[in-house]
């Protein structure tokens, strides 16, 4: 685990972070501006959906995103907590607010698309259930890890619900499959391959990438104003001290 | 096992010393069912519907209510680290308190229900189903609270801070507690929700013995 | 494929879609907006503090 350790030092991340965050947000407009463009001009109206169907570019992406945040947090607790990683622990409370607004997007936009494709806002299907379980379960993070006096109580606990919460995650993926209620089963990321039309697959990856790119981007700065933040704690205990 | 056994022996002393707070929980039980009657209105048929559903969530939150007390004490006045230390495993202690916080909470809540299952009209025949579901997901109510306790151990506001931690976590056994009565009333059966209520307590019992020791070593070692 | 009129009328479907993208939006740079007066309320901070306990270790 040497290539972890190296870049605990703050000093070395701050640096490459820095260098890393300009081409990474360059990255992001590039696949934001692109995958807008198709996913409201130059896409097809989908046959049953109409226009509706735009609104999976949005949906989509925002729901891989909201799986792949708490599993990012899982990796990272588990390395804070096994090897004792600062850096990893703060990774973790950076992802947490970006994966929670995903996956309230994903939540919010489901329901926009639901009410003209099925008629209701809301369902309690399996798929809808654990995704609103999954909120609440970044939401709690959030909570709890702020809810104590000492950080570093707050950081461990905290890291532990997420490694707990992380039951939620399969059964996520694999509701859909379980229980054949309302949400439609996967398309894109199956055995077979994607049952999508490539005029509507590419706009779904390339908003896809951007989320990627935004949420690395934004994590990064996250993470160098925790460690700011840390440095700060320090130096007013040290000032307290003398 | 000697050592298992002496904590188990503690636990159930402590428990009877204080065992107005099984009737709290019952109380808090019983309230919490009662005021839905007042609360939509008498309407047999309705009440009986929704019946099922209203006892299992009172029984939830009467659980969460009692779940602060499981480490509180021993935190507040040291014996939690010496616990911690015993040679005795953490994973075993936590299990003797688990089983001893089902003794005094979950098991009034199935005596009872019964009685606010006649109030709610919810029919007869579907009493054995609903007091099985009790009986299966009680003890996931311990075995998840005791997560919730252990992580928030501690912490500001940690009473109302367990229950939104746990409350999400607990909601597949509603589904399945739930969808057990419902699908045997209406005449299919209630084998398969019960199987999963049954998987989910298994995997409650392997999951929060462990998560709850790690966090309670946290919460010594601060 | 489609003109840009019928995209922004998108009969009774646009009061879906474009609320959808406008959300999105709003969360998304909110979130970024938030994120970045933290770190520039931070670095501010960062350079009070160490300008200050250099100072004090100057007249110490």
């Amino acid at each position: 685990m040497n290539i972890l350790h190296r870049f605990a030092n703050p000093t070395r991340f701050q640096r490459l972070s820095k260098k890393i965050e300009p081409w990474v947000l360059v990255l992001m407009l590039l696949t934001m501006g692109s995958g807008l463009y198709f996913a409201l001009f130059s896409s097809p109206v989908d046959y049953q959906q109409g226009h509706t169907v735009r609104i999976m570019y949005i949906h989509v992406p925002a729901a891989w995103m909201a799986l792949f945040c708490y599993t990012a947090m899982a990796i990272a607790a588990a390395i804070s907590l096994i090897w004792k990683h600062g850096l990893a622990d703060i990774a973790v409370k950076a992802t947490a607010p970006i994966g929670a607004a995903f996956t309230f997007l994903a939540l919010v936009t489901g329901s926009l698309w639901g009410k003209p494709m099925w008629g209701t806002w809301w369902v309690w299907d399996a798929r809808l259930t654990s995704v609103l379980v999954l909120f609440f379960l970044y939401l709690g993070y959030m909570a709890l890890r702020d809810a104590f006096d000492d950080p570093a109580r707050g950081a461990k606990s905290s890291a532990i619900l997420v490694l707990v919460g992380f039951v939620n995650v399969p059964i996520i993926k694999f509701s859909v499959d379980w229980w054949n209620t309302l949400h439609q089963p996967a398309s894109v990321i199956r055995m077979d391959g994607p049952t999508i039309h490539v005029d509507m697959l590419m706009p779904l990856l390339l908003m896809a990438f951007a989320f990627k790119f935004y949420y690395l981007w934004v994590m990064l700065v996250r993470i160098r104003q925790e460690l700011m933040a840390q440095r700060i704690r320090a130096l007013k205990h040290r000032q307290a001290i003398e | 096992m000697s050592g298992l056994s002496v904590i188990l022996r503690r636990e159930i002393r402590l428990a009877l010393r204080h065992s107005t707070d099984s009737f709290m929980v019952v109380g808090f039980f019983v309230i919490a069912v009662v005021l839905f009657p007042f609360g939509v209105g008498p309407e047999s048929n309705m009440l009986a519907r929704i019946g099922p559903g209203v006892i299992w969530v009172a029984a939830l939150l009467a659980a969460m209510l009692s779940m602060e007390r499981l480490f509180q004490t021993d935190y507040e006045d040291g014996s939690l680290e010496l616990l911690v230390l015993s040679p005795v495993p953490m994973e075993l202690t936590v299990c003797a308190k688990v089983f001893v916080h089902w003794l005094t909470t979950g098991v009034p809540l199935i005596l009872t229900a019964p009685l606010l299952a006649l109030m709610m009209n919810v029919p007869f025949e579907a009493w054995p189903v609903m007091l099985a579901s009790l009986a299966l997901g009680t003890p996931v109510l311990s075995l998840i609270g005791a997560i919730g306790a252990a992580l928030a151990l501690g912490a500001r506001r940690g009473g109302v801070l367990l229950s939104l931690l746990v409350l999400p976590l607990l909601i597949p056994v509603l589904i399945f507690a739930v969808g057990a009565i419902d699908a045997h009333l209406m005449g299919g059966g209630a084998k398969a929700n019960l199987l999963l209520l049954g998987g989910v307590l298994l995997g409650a019992l392997a999951l929060a013995p462990w998560a709850s020791a790690a966090a309670l070593r946290q919460a010594v070692a601060s | 494929m489609n003109d840009t009129n019928s995209i922004l009328s998108m009969t009774e479907h646009g009061a879906y879609v474009w609320p959808t993208y406008g959300l999105a939006a709003v969360v998304l740079i909110g979130l970024v907006v938030l994120s970045l007066r933290a770190l520039g309320r931070s670095r501010a901070e960062l350079e009070r503090i160490e300008l200050e306990t250099g100072r004090q270790r100057d007249e110490a």
